[in-house]
This record gives structure tokens, sequence and C-alpha cells, in this order.
């Protein structure tokens, strides 16, 4: 049991600092798109280029966050009836829920491997002159990390446990418990 | 039919408690691989959806309502409204419905609106001596306005995956947000005075604020009252774009919440960034997967078949509509609001298209058929959001939202009518699709 929530733990580590770099993106594409504003408005300069990378960070911060929202189990899901079920029944729904995240993620880790590849086989190259494979390093990157997020929730599961899930600081929900 | 039984096996798939994004993803998968024997460059499709330059405007919006919230900047807005409005017949559900239509604005999210003016306004009433069915209605009905009035969620999520444009939606949701937010006040009085007259018991009307009074109040929400004309004016104006209106409200945000609040710590500021990336996550990974499900409907045709379908029984455009109101009604009885857009958007569109429907119009009549499931049980968000508050049974909470539901269908029907509800904000920008 011990070895079991010690690897939910270091899993949890790992997601929770992809989430900061999530939000640091998120506060970057804040930052380029007020600065692109302010050039168009006040030097007459636009950037073009703010876009694209802009699309870029919202692909990073994505894949990265994945992971995050999972463990917190903040994924939207119908649970009318799941969340009537009791004892076993109940643990078995969680166990099938978290196994299909686990499988989603294998197959998008498989995909994004699979593009990067192809990237740097090819050589593909964008406007900016940064190779492709770079940018598309978030798919593998947060499809691992799901994966390793719902293999470490799967195992706490199969071994009769909870999930430690996240210490939950979030005004608006405290304000509704 | 093979998208009804398609439907139906997904539904039927999704109760089984997996998360919406991976059960669309897998079972998409699995149609495909059995139907084409594979898909090829996954790992494309995926990064191609979510490199998206509209997508940034959604986590941006959610930065701008986190800051005022956290920033404490809207917690006077009740108060403000209550000192306004509390003198008049209904007066704190009108100021409840005001209070909401100013927050809608500001969040774009049905459920925090509720969640937000619901835990101040609903204590005021009752304590007022308002009838707790109304009150828990007005909450309700209130709180789903802020999907419609812009800036609006669902509205971006619709429009980056119709491709239409987010500008002209935002616009398009404001008259028909007021009108509902209009006919929710009159009901309020209406209400009231059929009350008194039946001899219920009237609530207690406090005083009409005196002027100084009344100032003060004003003063002290003046500044979240800047941010949605910021917006809203900026886009209408055409200085900002969608996401460059979404960026610059949450700069005006955060500097309203730092430098004259001066509530909002570094703390709140990194977790308001923490919040907006994984509810991003969260449903810019239901974007992916209902395109893998669009791409795998077009890939059986079912589109098509839709399309022969409303030609053949020779629906026409308003008979297509309202049918197709009914199926959205339906859906949300058992499926919350973002799954709906995503599901239906993909086969609906060439049907739309065909029948000379407006895509921004569709838009809006999705998006107040989207806060009827907002308060349509089993997965009614609001409903619950009121619960949490009051802690009142649920079978009465959904009682109180009948009214407004009825004056949502009104709504709808008014629109379909009268298009130009909708549609002259956007035109008058010359905002097409």
């Amino acid at each position: 049991m011990f070895l079991v929530r010690a690897a939910e733990r270091l899993v949890a580590r790992a997601s929770g600092l992809a989430a900061e770099v999530a939000a640091a993106t998120l506060f970057l594409c804040l930052a380029l798109v007020s600065y692109s504003i302010a050039m168009r408005y006040f030097v007459g300069q636009p950037q073009s280029w703010i876009d694209e990378v802009c699309g870029w960070l919202v692909a990073a911060g994505v894949m990265l966050a994945l992971p995050e929202a999972q463990r917190r189990g903040e994924h939207i899901a119908v649970d009318v009836v799941t969340e009537r079920l009791k004892g076993g029944w109940r643990r078995l729904a969680g166990v099938f829920a978290v196994a299909t995240v686990l499988v989603s993620g294998a197959i998008m880790l498989n995909a994004g491997l699979d593009m990067i590849a192809f990237s740097r086989m090819v050589g593909l190259v964008n406007n900016t002159g940064i190779p492709d494979w770079i940018i598309q390093l978030s798919v593998p990157v947060g499809a691992g990390l799901l994966v390793l997020v719902a293999a470490a929730e799967l195992l706490v599961r199969l071994s009769g446990l909870e999930p430690e899930g996240p210490t939950d600081d979030d005004p608006v929900k405290r304000s509704l418990e | 039919m093979t998208f009804v039984v398609i439907l139906a096996v997904l539904i039927g798939l999704l109760y089984l408690g997996m998360p919406m994004f991976a059960g669309m993803l897998l079972f998409s998968a699995a149609v495909l691989w059995g139907v084409e024997g594979g898909i090829p460059a996954l790992g494309e499709f995926i990064f191609g959806k979510l490199n998206v330059y509209l997508l940034v405007a959604l986590p941006l919006f959610m930065l701008m309502a986190s800051f005022m919230v956290r920033g404490k900047v809207v917690d006077d807005l009740y108060g403000t409204a209550h000192t306004l409005l509390r003198h008049l017949p209904g007066g704190l559900g009108i100021a409840t419905v005001f209070a909401c239509t100013i927050f809608a604005a500001i969040s774009g999210s049905s459920v925090a609106t509720a969640a937000t003016i619901g835990a101040v306004a609903i204590p005021q009433m009752l304590k007022y001596g308002y009838d707790p069915k109304g009150v828990y209605g007005v909450v309700a009905g209130g709180g789903t306005l802020g999907i419609l009035i812009p800036p609006s969620a669902p509205m971006v999520l619709f429009g980056v995956v119709s491709d239409t444009s987010i500008g002209a939606l935002f616009m398009a949701g404001v008259f028909p947000g007021l009108m509902l937010a209009t006919i929710f006040a009159a009901y309020c009085v209406g209400s009231e005075l059929w009350r008194t007259r039946q001899g219920g018991g009237s609530h207690v009307r406090p005083p009409r604020a005196s002027a100084a009074e009344a100032w003060a109040a004003i003063r002290k929400s003046f500044w979240a009252m800047t941010l949605p004309p910021f917006v809203l004016l900026g886009m209408y104006f055409g200085v900002f774009t969608a996401t460059e209106a979404a960026a610059a409200g949450a700069a005006w945000a955060l500097l309203i919440a730092v430098v004259i609040y001066r509530k909002l710590s570094f703390k709140d500021f990194w977790e308001s960034g923490r919040e907006a990336a994984r509810t991003s996550a969260m449903l810019f990974m239901i974007i992916v997967s209902a395109a893998l499900f669009g791409h795998m409907l077009t890939k059986l045709g079912v589109p098509d078949q839709l399309v022969r379908l409303a030609v053949d029984f020779g629906l026409g455009k308003y008979g297509f509509l309202l049918i197709l109101m009914v199926v959205l009604f339906v859906l949300g009885l058992v499926l919350e609001s973002i799954s709906i857009i995503l599901i239906t958007t993909p086969v609906v569109l060439p049907v739309l298209d065909a029948l000379g429907i407006d895509r921004v119009w569709y838009g809006v009549l999705l998006t107040i058929n989207l806060e009827l499931a907002l308060m349509s049980p089993p997965v009614a968000m609001n409903l619950v959001v009121i619960k949490a508050i009051t802690k009142a049974p649920l079978a009465e909470i959904n009682r109180s939202a009948v009214p407004y539901m009825i004056m949502m269908a009104v709504g709808i029907l008014l629109v379909v009518a009268w298009p130009q509800i909708a549609l002259w904000l956007p035109r008058q920008m010359e905002l097409g699709r």
C-alpha cells in the first residue's frame, strides 16, 4: 500500500509541475496578445507572429494541464447513474472510468510519437524557422503524463484505496460546501 | 437512423461514468478502426485541433472572470442592485436579475453566475419575506443568462467547431439576453403583485434609497460595471477581435483588482491561471474528441443522410429549427451543455447550410436551449448550485424553475419568429459568419 501511495504522490508531483507550466503558458498568451494590441494601436506595427505562437501555447497548455485535470477528477462526465451506485459496483465504475482514460492516453501517446517521428523524418519547419517536432512535443509529453496519472489512479483503485485527490482552496467551491 | 443508433450507444457509454473526452475518443476511434482499419495522422489531427489562435479567447475570458471574483471586485454588485431596486414590488427579484445580467457579462458561465449571485441574493430575499419558490427560480433563471450574454464559453466553443465568427455570436447574444432579463424582471413584479392581490401576503418592501445612498452604492460597483462596456464596446466598434477583447478584458480586470481594489494576491493570481488552464484542458480535449466524432460521422455519411431526410420531409427552415429545438431540449435532459454543442454541431451544420439557416442565429437559439438544459433535471447544474446554497429539497427547487423554463421557451419562439432580435446587432457591425 505504501508503494502504491508513493507512486501516486510521485505522479501527482509531475502532473502538478506540468500544470504550473500550463498556467505559465496561459499568462504568456495574455502578455503576448496584450503586447500585440499595444503594438498595433500605439506603434502601428501589427505582430502577426503572435497569432501563431499563441496557437502553439494553447496546444502546449492544454496537453500539460490535462493530466492534472484528470488527477483532480475535473473532467466532465455523466455521473447520474454512477453516483447512485454503492460498494463494489461504485468501485468497478471508478476502475472502468480511469481505464478508459488510460487507453485514451495511450492512443494519444502513440499518435503523438508517430507525429514527432514523421516531422523529424521529413524535417518539417514552420514559418518562424522552428522545427515542427519541437512544437508538437507537447502532445506525447502531455499524453504520457496522462497515462502515468491514469495508471497510478488505476493502481490505487485496484488496491481497494481511494485516490488522494487535490487539496482544493477554490473559493467558489468552498462557498458551495 | 444511423445517427440515432450512434447517439444512443454513445449516451449509453457515457452513462457508465467515463470522462466525456475519453468516451467520445474511444468510441469514435473504435468505429473508425472498424470502418477504415485505422486513423491516419491522429497525432497531427489532435495537434491541429488544439493549435488554434481563436481558442485563446476562452481561457483569457476565464482569467478575466477569475481576477474579478478573486479580487472581490464583484462582491458589491448585488448590494448595489439591492439598494437601487429594493423599493419596487418584487424589487429584490429584479435586483437579482440585474446583478446576474452584469455578472453574466463578466463571467461567461451560468453556474458561476448562479453560485456567486445566489449566495448573496437568496439569504437577502428570504430575509425580506420573499416566497422561497420564487427566490430559487429567479436565481436559477437569472444565472442562466451567464451563457447568453457575452462573453459566453458555449458560444466560443460553438464558434470554433462551426467556424462561425465569435464576435458575431457574442453580439447576437446581447439583445436576446437583455430580452430574457426583462421578461424575468417583469415576471418578478407581476408574480409579486398577483401574490398580493390573491391575499398571499407581500414581502417586506424596504424604503427607497436616498440619492446619497444610491450614489454610494453605484460608486461601490462602479469598477465592476466598467468591464462589460469595455469588452463589448471594444468589439462593437471593431477595436478588438474576440480574442483581443478577452486579453484586454483580462488585463483591465487585473488592473482593477490589483491597483484599485488591492485584494488580488499573487497566490490568487497564479491560482486563476492554474484553474483556467485545467478548465481549458478539459474543454478543449472534448473539442478534439468531438472533432474525431464528427469525422467519424462524416465517414459514415450521417450529415448527408440528415440533409436528405430534412429535404425529403419538406421540413423547411422553421420546421427543421423547431424539431431541432425539441431534440436539443431532450438531449439537455440527459447530457450537459458542452457535450450537446460538440456532439450535435458537426451533424446539423450541413443541414443548416442546406436550408439557408444563419449559423449565428442558430448559435443563439442553441445557447438559449442550453440555458434550458441547465434547469432541466437530472443534469441541471444551476439547480444543483441552488441546492448546495440553500439545502432546500431538490423537488421544490425543480418546481421553482418551471416558470423560468417556460419563459425561456417563449424566448426561443420569439427569436425563431423574429431572427432580427439576434441578428440586428451583428449585422450593424457587418459581422457575418
